[in-house]
């Protein structure tokens, strides 16, 4: 009785033991709010150059008193406001504002963009600057059967 | 005196079973360890097959051995270690001549298309017909990747079996004759058509709806001009330019986009003939 006992003992502790990672079966303490995309704007106003400072304000006042209150809704990554500040970044006030007109009207063509442009995460599609720069070097073309992952 | 006599037979069979030394433990002498390597090599698990070859003495291994180990390390993609593994095989061995192929694919691989060529001519005038051919191939093959002046068609098709040199013509016509678009003619049309140019260039959404884009904001400039709503004129005028200027920087953008997009899928075409014929490459028999 004494052995079954201690043997019994032995087992007991030892499953115990084994059991000691419960906090990982736990519930998780996810947030379910929506994230707060202002949150992660870069309000910032750079000062290399006024067209580029004038151009930065115009785009924040855009984002925080209508492209933040209406929603996410531009359906690629970049976002054309995005689209236009990198493309100024990148080339030049002129060519950088082309870039965007052409790409509002890409935007506005709601046929085929799913045959068109890779996905970006779940919910936008991929349209980078890069390819529009008429570099060619820098063109680096992308199937739209291809994911790419959100940051 | 039983329970003794269990746990020494225990005891004794873990420390025989941790002993690597081979003179102790048969399964780690030589042949079992080829054994177990050949196994892995089968299995595909070519890490620990290599790993597992590598433990025979060097003085011990055979070219085949070696092969194999460079085989494995070119197949999980460590291509230097590989290389430099299959060119100590040596001459007279039965793999010198797979092993030049196995190099020129790894070659291939990185993309090293000039040192490719280079080492291919150097071994041209071995007496190796089989892998000179298939060599060859490759070779040909490496033109249509890099940007250096193709060989003309009779030259270039002729290593080529006869049934190889229909979808190799092709590739070579493609490379050739690519169904490029001219960006400064899609420019031109956009110009003379708003969006045209785009519809040159496949992109017929795109170019429907700047079209239209276009048209609205020049159309309410004239309206609001009539109206004699000067400023709303100049305001639309003013979008409706832009919109031009967009569509016509947009479609030689376009262009180039679809020239990469045919250049891509002429290389994805180019890589799927050469991994179908696994790179020209005989099947080797060490899993038979």
């Amino acid at each position: 009785m004494k052995k079954i006992f201690t043997v019994l003992l032995i087992f007991y502790t030892l499953c115990v033991y084994a059991q000691t990672d419960w906090v990982k079966w736990e519930k998780a303490d996810l947030p379910y709010s929506k994230n707060n995309e202002h949150t992660k704007r870069d309000y910032s106003i750079p000062g290399e150059s006024f067209s580029e400072a004038a151009l930065k304000s115009l785009a924040s006042a855009y984002w925080f008193f209508i492209s933040d209150v209406d929603g996410e809704n531009c359906p690629f990554n970049p976002s054309c406001s995005g689209f236009l500040i990198e493309a100024i970044k990148e080339t030049n006030l002129p060519q950088g504002t082309l870039m965007f007109f052409d790409r509002f009207t890409r935007d506005l063509n709601i046929f085929g963009r799913m045959n068109h442009y890779p996905r970006y995460g779940a919910l936008h599609l991929y349209d980078p600057v890069d390819l529009y720069t008429l570099n060619e070097d820098k063109i680096q073309y992308l199937p739209p059967t291809i994911l790419i992952k959100s940051e | 005196m039983i329970k003794l006599i269990l746990i020494s037979l225990s005891a004794a069979s873990f420390t025989y079973s941790q002993n690597i030394n081979s003179g102790v433990n048969v399964l780690h002498q030589k042949e079992n360890i080829i054994k177990f390597a050949d196994y892995l090599f089968c299995e595909k698990d070519y890490l620990r097959s290599a790993n597992e070859y590598l433990r025979i003495d060097e003085g011990l291994r055979d070219e085949k051995i070696n092969f194999k180990i460079a085989l494995s390390f070119s197949t999980i993609g460590d291509y230097s270690t590989a290389k430099n593994i299959f060119r100590q095989i040596n001459e007279s061995s039965p793999y010198y001549g797979s092993s030049r192929l196995e190099i020129m694919k790894i070659f291939f691989l990185e993309e090293r298309y000039h040192e490719l060529g280079e080492y291919f001519r150097t071994g041209r005038n071995l007496n190796l017909s089989t892998e000179n051919t298939s060599g060859e191939k490759l070779y040909s093959l490496s033109f249509l990747k890099d940007q250096q002046t193709i060989p003309a068609f009779e030259n270039f098709v002729k290593a080529f079996d006869a049934d190889e040199k229909n979808e190799v013509a092709a590739l070579y016509q493609l490379k050739m004759n690519p169904p490029n678009k001219n960006p400064l003619i899609a420019s031109v049309l956009s110009a003379i058509i708003p969006g045209a140019g785009k519809i040159y260039t496949g992109d017929i959404g795109d170019g429907i709806f700047t079209f239209l884009t276009t048209g609205v904001f020049t159309f309410l400039a004239y309206d609001n001009f009539k109206a004699e709503h000067n400023f709303r004129g100049w305001l639309f005028s003013g979008l409706a330019v832009m919109f031009y200027g967009g569509n016509i920087y947009g479609s030689f953008a376009s262009a180039q986009i679809h020239n990469a997009r045919i250049k891509y899928e002429f290389n994805l075409q180019l890589d799927s003939f050469i991994k179908l014929k696994n790179y020209f490459i005989p099947q080797y028999d060490f899993c038979k």
